[in-house]
């Protein structure tokens, strides 16, 4: 392997760990919070990205887009979790058939409105364009997903760590019957990671089009490496979260580079072993 | 006395019989199926908008029958499929399948015909052995086999582009096996080198590891298409591998509907089909004229269009041949199938049932504001064996993710 291929291969798992963290992130904190998976996460991607697409042929205004699939995708995951989820609120199989049942029908009612084409996103040509990062030439916007990815976390971190909404949604993580008992509103709180999760899955739909076609079935697959990556990292860990993206962004990436018939089996193994080895995650507790 | 009394009987089971017959004669009842809802509707609607022009055209009746069309759901589900021909078997009466049109669809739709005996033209399915090694006398193709336009691009990417080594990247299913398959033979009869061939899972979004370690060669084929065909289009752009090597396709790359997706990065791409919408025989242009007047200009008739309205003709054809539903007749009348007048040049069906046609290579451009794929090079009366001889093709393994192998020099091709 030479230099180049491997620096190459290495963006290129960074751009993909970047992805995967920004759907991952808000995932990982809803379970931790409620320990409900929301399995129409991915639906929420598919949602955010047809409408962002939409408004960015509109408007021509790439952060509108963005912000367009965020916002639509988040006043789904609140009406989702106001009108549905509160209702089956303790009872876990309900809440995961409830989640995949909004999933199918984001899904559906997608395929009605917007047909089983798959679709680009329109960048601006300077934003194709490659820039020189000193030790090889890369899409610019692939180097601006992984700035965007490390914002992100800079301040989900900085929220986490020393905001009192931060200590307050660790203390629910840890221990949601106690944190009530301090008079935390845990179900407020939750309301609140659920829909920036949700914006947060439907900004990736729209970002994730800059590089990969939009189409039915990517729901499914975008929600399957995002399990993967808070599997490995551990429910409920910001900090797993990132790690796990990393790990699942470039063993991808060198599997598909190296071996692409395999890329699935590679994508699958870290989380087989982590699952058998150990099941509560990287930086997953026990509970 | 017991002359007289057989007589009778059998005058009067006559009677029944001829009233019988006259009442199920009729209509003749066609049953089209596609996938008019789902993922892959776009390729179900192609064909019922293409049917429904040769429905117009053909008008009301045919040999003294009434014309009567019923569209089925396929939903693209080989096991709908199934369920949606029993039902035209056994409940509505239907006497000639038009379709099904996806690949598997068309493998399931197969084994259904050749156990119930339905005459039954199989659209734009091209899985090679529905005409081939599993082939069933009541079973004919309207459209062709993924092998069959590759054999003329593989010979005009070496003698006329000078392309000798090329890499391909594909998903890894049975289609672009064939596709390749049929490529190679032709391709290292002309004098080329090699197909270095990496196959991905259908359903990759991310293609940049694989660009990472693409190797070298003169040019690069996608073979594939859909979601996958699209990434993989950006993501060749996006990291400039088009201005080392180009990019040329399966037949499916640029000719089902993603060139408004790629934009004016796809012109000067090539790929070959047996249609183009870029002709200009004057059977074309009637054909697309009416189709637009039909369904608007904004959608241009494509290949599935154009095979499902070709597979309607051929049903009404058949029946108008044999003058009657009698499923002999409509099916030889059907073997026997030649249309000098197809939109998409002129056809006949060889000994197996798949089209002796035109292959058209052809390149994207731009006409009246559109991207279109246009004929650069025709290669006439093309057989689904290509140049070789249909017991020897057929006594070869049927192509896989390699074989044919991908060295020219291999001994396999001295003996071809």
């Amino acid at each position: 392997m030479n230099l180049d291929t491997f620096i190459f291969l290495a963006l290129n798992g960074l751009t993909l760990a970047a992805l995967l963290f920004i759907m991952a992130s808000g995932l990982t904190l809803a379970f931790g919070l409620m320990r409900v998976v929301n399995l129409a996460h991915g639906a929420f991607y598919l949602l955010g990205g047809y409408i962002g697409v939409h408004v960015v042929h509109a408007t021509d205004s790439l952060v509108l887009g963005v912000l367009a699939g965020g916002v639509v995708a988040m006043v789904g995951g609140v009406l989702m979790e106001r009108l549905l989820l509160q209702r089956v609120r303790g009872l876990d199989l309900s809440e995961a058939l409830l989640t995949i049942a909004v999933g199918l029908i984001i899904a559906d009612a997608l395929l009605v409105a917007y047909g089983g084409r798959p679709i680009s996103l329109p960048l601006p040509p300077d934003l194709r364009m490659p820039m020189d990062l000193g030790v090889m030439m890369y899409p610019t916007f692939r180097v601006i997903i992984m700035a965007v990815a490390v914002a992100l976390g800079l301040v989900l971190w900085i929220v986490m760590a020393r905001t009192r909404i931060g200590a307050a949604i660790r203390a629910g993580v840890d221990d949601r019957e106690t944190a009530m008992a301090q008079g935390i509103n845990v179900p407020l709180l939750f309301a609140g990671v659920f829909a920036v999760a949700s914006f947060l899955a439907g900004a990736a739909g729209v970002i994730g089009t800059s590089y990969m076609s939009l189409s039915q079935g990517l729901d499914v697959r975008v929600l399957m490496l995002s399990l993967v990556v808070i599997i490995i990292g551990g429910m409920g860990s910001l900090k797993g979260a990132a790690v796990g993206a990393l790990i699942t962004g470039m063993v991808s990436s060198f599997a598909t580079g190296y071996l692409p018939q395999f890329a699935l089996f590679f994508l699958f193994l870290p989380m087989t072993l982590i699952l058998v080895f150990r099941p509560q995650g990287l930086f997953g507790r026990t509970t | 006395m017991t002359t007289s009394r057989t007589l009778m009987i059998g005058g009067v089971s006559a009677l029944a019989l001829a009233a019988f017959q006259a009442q199920a004669d009729d209509t003749v009842h066609v049953g089209v199926i596609g996938p008019t809802s789902g993922v892959f509707s776009f390729f179900g609607e192609q064909q019922r908008m293409g049917v429904e022009l040769a429905i117009e055209e053909v008008g009301d009746s045919v040999a003294g029958h009434n014309i009567e069309v019923t569209f089925y759901d396929s939903q693209g589900d080989p096991e709908v499929v199934v369920d949606r021909l029993r039902a035209m078997q056994s409940r509505d009466d239907v006497d000639i399948v038009v379709g099904p049109v996806l690949g598997s669809t068309g493998l399931a739709g197969l084994d259904w015909a050749r156990d119930s005996g339905m005459p039954t033209v199989i659209s734009y399915s091209a899985p090679e052995d529905i005409t081939m090694r599993d082939r069933a006398e009541n079973v004919v193709r309207a459209g062709w086999t993924g092998a069959q336009p590759m054999f003329a691009f593989g010979e005009y990417v070496v003698e006329e582009l000078g392309h000798k080594e090329i890499v391909m990247v594909g998903q890894d299913y049975s289609f672009p096996y064939n596709q390749i398959g049929g490529f190679l033979k032709s391709f290292c009869a002309a004098g080329g080198e090699s197909v270095e061939r990496i196959w991905h899972p259908t359903g990759t979004s991310d293609y940049s590891s694989i660009l990472a370690t693409l190797p070298e060669g003169d040019a690069v084929m996608y073979n594939g298409a859909g979601s996958d065909g699209l990434a993989f289009f950006q993501q060749y752009h996006d990291f400039g591998v088009d201005q080392r090597m180009p990019l040329i396709g399966g037949s499916n790359f640029f000719a089902v509907g993603d060139l408004p997706e790629m934009g004016d990065a796809a012109l000067g791409g090539m790929s070959a089909l047996q249609y183009a919408e870029g002709l200009e025989t004057e059977n074309f242009i009637a054909f697309r004229d009416a189709f637009w007047e039909m369904h608007g200009e904004d959608t241009m008739p494509l290949a599935p269009a154009e095979h499902g309205y070709v597979a309607f003709r051929m049903a009404i054809d058949a029946v108008e041949e044999a003058g009657s539903t009698d499923r002999e007749p409509v099916i030889s009348a059907l073997r026997a199938t030649e249309m000098p007048d197809a939109p998409r040049g002129p056809f006949y069906l060889d000994d197996y049932g798949n089209p002796v046609q035109n292959i058209y290579i052809y390149e994207v451009q731009e006409r009246d504001g559109r991207l279109v794929n246009v004929p650069v090079e025709t290669y006439e009366e093309v057989s689904q064996f290509g140049p070789y001889d249909p017991e020897e093709y057929m006594a070869n393994e049927p192509d896989s993710r390699n074989f044919p192998p991908e060295d020219c020099s291999d001994p396999f091709y001295d003996e071809l």
